[in-house]
């Protein structure tokens, strides 16, 4: 699944690194495209 | 909140002040969001599967809400760009994030300049700093032109400062992250040019060198000749870019 970074999490510099955990919002019309929305504290 | 926007069988919902939805058959297609910084400025993003549905929240926030807005996209990312050039968005500026090693050789503080480490500056001298710094900023190029936000809230326990003849003249501050941050440096105007924000840029690497930390990651605006000369001659390469765009 590819998923990419919400706009949200763009607009705060918040940066996805390996092995981060994070919350990810599957498209309704692809389920092998996703959405970054929240990246948890390790 | 009444519906604001409808075509074909999208429909746009201001769900609160500043988040909109985009719904298709009771489902949630699209969310659009305004956030304000601490200079004032109002940014935008909008999430968006289709292009259409995008586009349809894009008018919608733009109809609702007063101008100039700002949203930041990653530059790589061409649909997103794309989309808000559609909307009536210009590009206004350009932002380097770059990763800078912590572990290269550094270079020493000039004469007379010592080093203060993370958490260690007292906090009165280090807001006085501070506001010298602002004030230099705001008198000059302003705070729209930094990158991110810009913390208005003083936190000692993420700066490290220099020091010369007792006055702190110059600081560094770190964000602690899985990949720390360099927030910000600054030295104060009337002693550029001397080494020292290369010192404390050197000085906050070696710290997190010493902590087991391989690199760093800073924000550039790309017109800021002196801050990329500083990062690009501690070693620091391009990772990616960020477009600020505005719409007024």
């Amino acid at each position: 699944m590819l998923a990419h970074i919400s706009g949200k999490i763009r607009r705060n510099y918040i940066k996805i690194l390996p092995y981060d955990r994070v919350l990810v919002e599957l498209s309704p019309y692809d389920l092998s495209r996703g959405r970054i929305l929240f990246r948890y504290r390790s | 909140m009444n519906p604001s926007d409808t075509h074909e069988k999208t429909v746009v919902t201001r769900v609160a002040e500043r988040h909109w939805h985009a719904l298709e058959d009771d489902l949630v297609v699209g969310r659009g969001e305004a956030s304000r910084r601490p200079d004032g400025r109002v940014f935008l993003s909008v999430d968006a599967w289709h292009g259409a549905v995008f586009d349809h929240l894009a008018e919608a926030v733009l109809r609702d809400l007063p101008r100039p807005l700002y949203t930041v996209v990653d530059e790589a990312d061409l649909d997103l760009t794309t989309g808000w050039l559609r909307a009536g968005f210009s590009i206004r500026r350009r932002e380097w994030e770059y990763v800078v090693p912590t572990g290269a050789d550094r270079a020493p503080a000039p004469a007379g300049v010592t080093m203060v480490g993370v958490g260690d500056a007292a906090e009165e001298p280090l807001k006085e700093l501070d506001r010298v710094i602002r004030d230099e900023v705001e008198a000059t190029i302003g705070w729209q032109e930094m990158p991110a936000e810009v913390r208005s809230v003083l936190d000692p326990s993420r700066y490290a400062v220099a020091a010369r003849a007792g006055d702190y003249v110059g600081l560094v501050r770190v964000v602690p992250l899985r990949q720390p941050r360099i927030g910000l440096i600054a030295v104060r105007a009337d002693l550029r040019r001397r080494g020292i924000a290369r010192a404390l840029l050197g000085y906050a690497l070696g710290a997190l060198h010493r902590s087991g930390v391989a690199t760093a990651s800073a924000e550039v605006n790309e017109a800021n000749a002196a801050a990329t000369a500083l990062f690009e001659g501690a070693g620091a390469r391009r990772a990616s870019s960020n477009l600020e765009l505005v719409i007024r």
